[in-house]
């Protein structure tokens, strides 16, 4: 049992990861790698384009995957719904204005490190902001009408309608020869950029979140069951609510930061740990994890393997995910006759 | 060894038809006038042209007000010396150099529309004869046909339709003779960089990367690839069938190798972004410091304008130093912008460092 809920999908990727490491437009062999673990390798292009392109995007694809894949885990155990992602609250509206305008603005102008700081810290900065104002807005109006899930959800869907409307101004003002086409590739996402410098910056964020959410993983699942039973059974609602949340936008946040706007993942990764796995949270809290690695990673290496071209990383992880979801709906409308 | 002689005789070989193929080529446009290519001109002055999308359109005479909401069709109406017919451009023109130095009176204009949108409303106001419009904006042109006005689409992407452009636009303004001096300029340039560098190395492997990404690849059917295989090298990227940039992976870069490094004019990274970034510092370019944006700091000289002519020289003295020296085409370049816009350029207004 345990090798099938926990070793299995770590073999799998386990797996992934080696071929990841392996699979890519330019050659790399496995007796490369291992000329290069072992300091023989004499050529310094292969080294360069293991260590320092290949394997710092493998490791950010895997964390990437587990982050986003956590954070859907969170959020639909918060709001009790599982068509829940983390876009509900507005954090990948919020952080798109933030990759659109590290893309607009002049940050060539400033110096390399300043120019890497503010591309970073941007869309992580309004990923943050947007889900902030949606849990203030959600507050406000909670005070006349208490319904708390309610409230959130309809917060998000407001601010989130501002950010899609202020993401088409920034599209609409950007150089179509110097700009559009860098902005609609950012938000269908890609990690072609990655380097190390950027495993360096979510390797902390991703790794604390993850800690305090495994912390704090019974509480969120007592939200389960309703706020009155979480409260009766000790729980603090509001305040596991909203730290939830916010630690869970710190993951989508700082993913979106390296690599763009990913789609699905937050979404279907949850569902499918649920089916294959069974809906037992305790065990789904880390299958969650493991799979979202799995997941991206593969939708990673079609994205650069396939063609000469990279492809954006949301369409296959988009074609995936519904793929998947179709076949999950079709199964379940079987069962049910 | 005689596989690898076969092989090198095959490519010269190959090199070989393919410059006089391009020639060739060139002596048959230089023998088309422009209203042989796209025109019907009638004895009462009223005439029709064929767009770049099939679309024919008839005039009575020739327009006296142009609406462009494309930088290139309107700098090369500028350049055909047609700028007076324009009373409607481009939004953004006030960032074009051209204009501020050939043109003034352009930045005045209403801006219209872009390469993305146009404003139908703001172009009816304007009651213009013609508006000419990008093929990226042509779901545009039914609306404009309903308000009456004509609509002209123009689509200068490779380098035969870029020749089709000019001569369409020289036969809407009716500037059929500086049309045909423009391609007949286009050709001397071409055919003596093609003379200067034949017998030259083909084989040297060039990248390109976009404006807005140095990851993002010229494709196989953009002009760009036009400039760099009559430069006399090979486009690496140009196994990527397409019409605009691609974004390719770091390590794709790795594997082609390329020994120059070519980035779109006014990029918005520099060569030392490139050197810095992690894994691409053995590749033969960086590791060679031949990293070179594209001229000029008054128009790009790698898009389908008419200044492209003079990218060409420039790639071509850049590739092929000892053949296409530094003076051949920085005096072509002053010859050229006193020719066709009528004004004195200097080194520094070109962006070019001594």
């Amino acid at each position: 049992m345990k090798f099938k809920n926990y070793i299995l999908p770590l073999l799998i990727l386990a797996t992934l990861i080696i071929i990841s490491l392996l699979a890519g437009r330019y050659s790399i062999s496995v007796n490369d790698i291992a000329d290069i673990i072992s300091g023989k390798c004499d050529n310094q292009m292969t080294i360069n384009v293991f260590t320092q392109i290949r394997l710092p995007r493998t490791i950010l694809v895997v964390l990437s995957g587990a982050a986003l894949a956590l954070s859907g885990f969170v959020f639909q155990n918060i709001f009790k719904n599982p068509l829940v992602s983390p876009d509900v609250l507005g954090v990948g509206s919020g952080a798109s204005i933030g990759v659109i305008l590290s893309v607009i603005m002049p940050v060539s102008a400033l110096s390399n490190s300043m120019s890497s700081l503010l591309s970073f810290s941007m869309p992580f900065a309004f990923g943050i902001f947007t889900v902030t104002v949606s849990l203030l807005l959600s507050a406000a109006v909670g005070k006349s009408n208490g319904n708390g899930i309610y409230n959130m959800v309809i917060s998000g869907i407001i601010i989130s309608s501002i950010c899609n409307s202020v993401i088409m101004i920034l599209k609409f003002t950007a150089d179509p020869e110097r700009q559009l086409a860098a902005i609609e590739y950012w938000l269908m996402g890609s990690f072609a950029n990655c380097v190390f410098s950027d495993v360096y910056a979510v390797f902390p964020i991703i790794l604390i979140s993850v800690i305090l959410l495994y912390i704090m993983r019974g509480q969120i699942a007592l939200l389960s069951f309703g706020d009155e039973e979480a409260m009766s059974l000790g729980v603090s609602v509001s305040r596991v609510r909203i730290t939830g949340i916010l630690i869970s936008t710190l993951l989508v946040s700082s993913v979106v930061s390296v690599a763009g706007a990913v789609s699905w993942i937050g979404l279907i990764v949850p569902h499918a740990v649920r089916i294959i796995f069974g809906d037992k949270y305790r065990m789904n809290f880390t299958q969650t994890i493991i799979c979202g690695g799995i997941l991206l990673l593969i939708s990673d290496i079609l994205a650069r393997s396939l063609f000469s071209a990279e492809i954006p990383i949301s369409i296959l992880t988009t074609l995936i995910g519904a793929g998947f979801l179709f076949v999950f709906l079709i199964t379940q409308r079987r069962k049910f006759k | 060894m005689n596989r690898i002689f076969s092989k090198n005789l095959l490519k010269r070989t190959v090199s070989s038809l393919l410059a006089v193929i391009f020639i060739v080529s060139c002596f048959t446009g230089c023998s088309q006038t422009p209203s042989e290519n796209n025109s019907n001109k009638n004895s009462d002055g009223s005439f029709s042209v064929t767009d770049q999308i099939g679309n024919t359109v008839e005039f009575e005479s020739v327009p006296e007000k142009i609406v462009s909401v494309y930088y290139i069709s309107t700098s090369l109406i500028v350049a055909l010396g047609a700028e007076d017919s324009l009373v409607g451009i481009e939004m953004k023109a006030d960032t074009r150099e051209l204009y501020k130095r050939a043109t003034p009176q352009l930045l005045e204009l209403p801006a219209v529309g872009s390469g993305k949108e146009i404003n139908i409303e703001s172009i009816a106001e304007l009651a213009p004869d013609v508006v000419i419009i990008p093929k990226k904006l042509s779901e545009s042109a039914d609306a404009l046909k309903q308000l009456g006005i004509d609509v002209i689409v123009v689509n200068p992407e490779s380098l035969d339709e870029f020749r089709e452009c000019v001569s369409l636009l020289a036969e809407v303004t009716g500037k059929t003779d500086t049309g045909k001096s423009l391609l007949e300029y286009y050709d001397k340039i071409t055919n003596q960089v093609t003379e200067k560098i034949a017998g030259a190395d083909s084989s040297i492997a060039v990248y390109l990367s976009s404006a807005s990404d140095f990851l993002s690849a010229c494709t196989s059917n953009m002009y760009q690839t036009y400039l760099i295989s009559t430069s006399g090298a090979e486009s690496v990227s140009a196994e990527i069938e397409d019409t605009y940039w691609k974004v390719v992976s770091p390590e794709q870069i790795a594997q082609w190798n390329p020994a120059y490094w070519f980035t779109a004019t006014d990029a918005s990274y520099s060569a030392d972004d490139i050197k810095n970034t992690e894994g691409l510092s053995e590749v033969e370019a960086v590791k060679s410091d031949r990293i070179y944006e594209i001229p000029s700091a008054i128009e790009p000289w790698d898009y389908p304008t008419s200044s492209s002519v003079l990218g060409l020289l420039w790639m071509s003295h850049i590739l092929h130093p000892e053949l296409v020296s530094r003076d051949d085409y920085i005096n072509e370049a002053k010859n050229f912008y006193k020719t066709f816009f009528d004004i004195d350029v200097t080194e520094a207004d070109l962006g070019i460092e001594n």
